[in-house]
């Protein structure tokens, strides 16, 4: 019966796990919690350098309009070391205010340092959200090559989702780093295993033993003279 | 074996569960991010002063040493806390280079932390109790040493476990089926697997309460002998140098002194030792706090316990007002709490005490607390009707000890919350401040199975079993999607 429910469990875990997908490649981890950078027509705002811990292929952003129809914005991504354009993509004029779009861009692949450069084609002014400056370390936001006091808030994503279970690779690797040194992706496949396999046998074990040494003449001792209670 | 006896080897039901209580725990440990467990960075800098300096925090210099401000930094572990829209840092290079930073500090920054933070009021067993981990760890970096001592920590699980499981063998003698239920609840908690699975003091708050209940139930059941009451009062003494909140057990562990007493009355001079065993093992631990704490200049509970109300920020009728408040819709004639807006028992106690990681941010959808509300609601009622049926043959003095305690729990922590609305208007209480009780609530489960007839009490634990499992299974899938993909 509990090897039953158990091995429902884990196939409903499976099952939830295939069908969940995912698009997100990774963040710089600022959240958008302000007004970061106000765009005037042509002006370019880059946030360098970012890390390209996995590969992606679209870029987004939440931006403020100032209520009216969004301007045209044309997305590059450089080298953050050369400046040389590895991928570029353009957002058409006409979004929401404040709204979060995403905009297609070249796949980057992934162990690259990249700079971000968001620039106003259009008529009017935008903003970008973003984080106070601390928000990103060892990262920083410029508009037209002078600094602010701000980061921006920059989600890269995947235009081609993969579920939950077909990215447990790339979580044990993420999961790994920032930890103790004897830690690698290994220990989170081992351990995934322990808890699928070892775990539901281990209780069934402890079931069936409890069944095997409980008392045959038990009929609900609530209250019942202490006999032993080890 | 004969009554009275502890084991001298683990039961066999008992070693299996804690074996996978242990995995299960590891697992915790292992896949939490830094620092992503509420003030896990309050609780490491604390222990990191006590290791480094032999020193509290106090009030003067940065609370978080050069070193952990820099892995937070690098880690995004203070961007991510509480945000759902920011994850951990991805990135190998960016770990690569903290590793080369965090080789170039300064050679005290290691110990440059220590000043005041939101856990420098607690009182330091818990800490010391980690800051061993530490020192095992102490060539490492800081992260294998913040991760010793979550393992470390999570030990304490596994006493909370067994404590459990003697507990409910001590009311509930006689079927391992109970036990096993009873205890499994408390293993396979999800609020405390991850929390003892962190750097946390609430992991030592859990065992030691744990022992307080068994031990307690141990003296109710067989009488109190000098040897046992030196271990309850001294656990109970050791649980209020862990948090403040542990001064609730004792009108609890009182209550059981005066069993004893009344049973030994005509032996006076037993009596008297009895009271006075209980009385020196009770107040050398907490007295000992009291005079250091006196002697450093510091508070004796940590800032929110503190919270007092003068006479005049009294007013019973608004508390009983706040109370109702929290566990039932408001009347049309009361004042309404902002804090209590909703039904807070429900939101906070249930929601928070049954599943919320990371910084509480990582949440089921609403569905599954509707379910676990409905499941623990059915324990309780079952509970309520084992008791009743067994009338007076039901152990009502422990019913009365667990009672008081859970009473002396959430009546404090009402109080508190109370004091903190009125004075700042900001709510206080999260659902884990409740999970020293879960013992008792282990016990109410194996009471509930024992209205189902011996032999579909197998049943009923492998399902109690199967949900667990199950429960464990997708908070830790929904912790690993939350802050890795």
């Amino acid at each position: 019966m509990f090897l039953v429910l158990a091995g429902a469990g884990i196939a409903g875990a499976t099952a939830v796990a295939a069908s969940d997908s995912r698009s997100l490649a990774f963040t710089i981890g600022v959240a958008p919690t302000q007004l970061a950078v106000a765009l005037e027509p042509g002006q370019e705002a880059c946030q360098e350098p970012i890390d390209v811990p996995a590969q992606f292929d679209a870029v987004e952003m939440m931006i403020g309009t100032y209520v009216l129809p969004g301007p045209k914005l044309a997305v590059d991504v450089r080298d953050a070391a050369t400046g040389a354009i590895l991928a570029s993509g353009l957002l058409p004029a006409g979004y929401l205010d404040n709204s979060t779009q995403s905009v297609p861009v070249d796949p980057v692949s992934a162990g690259r340092r990249i700079a971000v450069c968001v620039r106003n084609d259009g008529g009017r002014r935008a903003a970008l959200y973003g984080g106070i400056a601390i928000a990103a370390r060892g990262s920083e936001a410029r508009v037209d090559g002078h600094p602010v006091d701000a980061d921006l808030t920059l989600v890269f994503r995947r235009q081609r989702p993969s579920s939950l279970l077909a990215l447990f690779p790339d979580l044990a690797g993420r999961a790994a780093l920032f930890h103790p040194g004897w830690v690698g992706a290994w220990t989170l496949w081992v351990l995934g295993g322990a808890l699928i396999f070892v775990v539901p046998l281990l209780l069934a074990a402890s079931l069936t033993s409890a069944e095997r040494d409980r008392c045959v003449h038990c009929n609900g001792h609530l209250g019942g003279r202490a006999r032993s209670g080890d | 074996m004969r009554p009275g006896r502890l084991p001298r080897s683990l039961p066999g039901p008992l070693l299996g569960l804690l074996l996978a209580v242990g995995v299960v725990t590891v697992s915790w440990a292992l896949l939490l991010p830094p620092w992503q467990v509420p003030d896990e960075n309050y609780h490491f800098a604390y222990v990191q002063s006590l290791a480094e300096n032999f020193e509290l925090p106090t009030g003067s210099g940065e609370p978080q040493s050069s070193e952990q401000r820099l892995a937070a930094d690098r880690s995004n572990a203070d961007q991510t806390a509480q945000v759902l829209a920011t994850k951990p840092e991805w990135s190998r290079s960016a770990y690569e280079r903290w590793k080369l930073d965090d080789r170039a500090l300064a050679q005290d920054a290691r110990g440059d932390g220590g000043g005041q933070n939101p856990a420098g009021g607690n009182p330091p067993l818990y800490y010391a109790y980690a800051s061993l981990a530490y020192w095992v760890s102490w060539n490492g970096d800081v992260f294998d040493r913040l991760y010793a001592m979550r393992l470390w920590s999570g030990l304490l699980l596994l006493v909370t476990t067994a404590a459990t499981w003697l507990l409910v063998g001590e009311v509930v003698p006689g079927d391992r089926r109970l036990q096993l239920a009873g205890a499994a609840l408390v293993g396979f908690q999800p609020m405390a697997t991850f929390l003892s699975a962190s750097v946390n003091p609430d992991a030592m708050l859990f065992a030691l309460w744990a022992l307080v209940f068994w031990l307690g139930a141990r003296a109710l059941r067989r009488g109190l002998s000098p040897g046992l009451a030196a271990a309850l009062f001294g656990a109970t003494g050791l649980a209020v140098l862990v948090k403040a909140t542990s001064y609730a057990l004792v009108p609890a562990v009182l209550l059981v002194l005066a069993v004893a007493l009344r049973r030994a009355y005509p032996a006076r001079r037993r009596a008297a030792a009895l009271a006075a065993i209980a009385a020196l093992t009770l107040a050398i631990p907490i007295g000992g706090w009291l005079v250091a704490a006196r002697a450093l200049d510091r508070p004796v509970v940590n800032q929110a316990a503190a919270t007092e109300l003068g006479a005049e920020g009294v007013d019973l009728r608004q508390f009983g007002s706040y109370v109702w408040q929290y566990y039932l819709p408001k009347l049309p004639f009361q004042m309404a709490f902002p804090a209590a807006s909703s039904i807070p028992a429900y939101d906070v106690w249930l929601k928070t005490g049954w599943a919320a990681f990371g910084w509480l941010e990582v949440r089921f959808p609403e569905w599954v607390y509707a379910l676990l509300a409905a499941a623990s609601a059915l324990v309780a009622a079952a509970a309520a009707v084992a008791v009743f049926k067994k009338g007076r043959r039901a152990p009502l003095a422990v019913i009365a000890f667990c009672g008081l305690a859970a009473v002396g729990l959430i009546g404090g922590l009402h109080w508190v919350e109370y004091g903190q609305i009125v004075q700042t208007g900001a709510p206080f209480n999260q659902g884990r401040y409740v999970l020293p009780l879960l013992p008792v609530a282990g016990l109410c489960l194996a009471a509930a199975l024992t209205l189902l007839a011996p032999r579909w009490r197998g049943v009923g634990l492998a399902v109690v079993l199967g949900s667990l499992f199950t429960l464990q299974l997708f908070s830790l899938g929904l912790v690993a999607a939350r802050f890795y993909a």
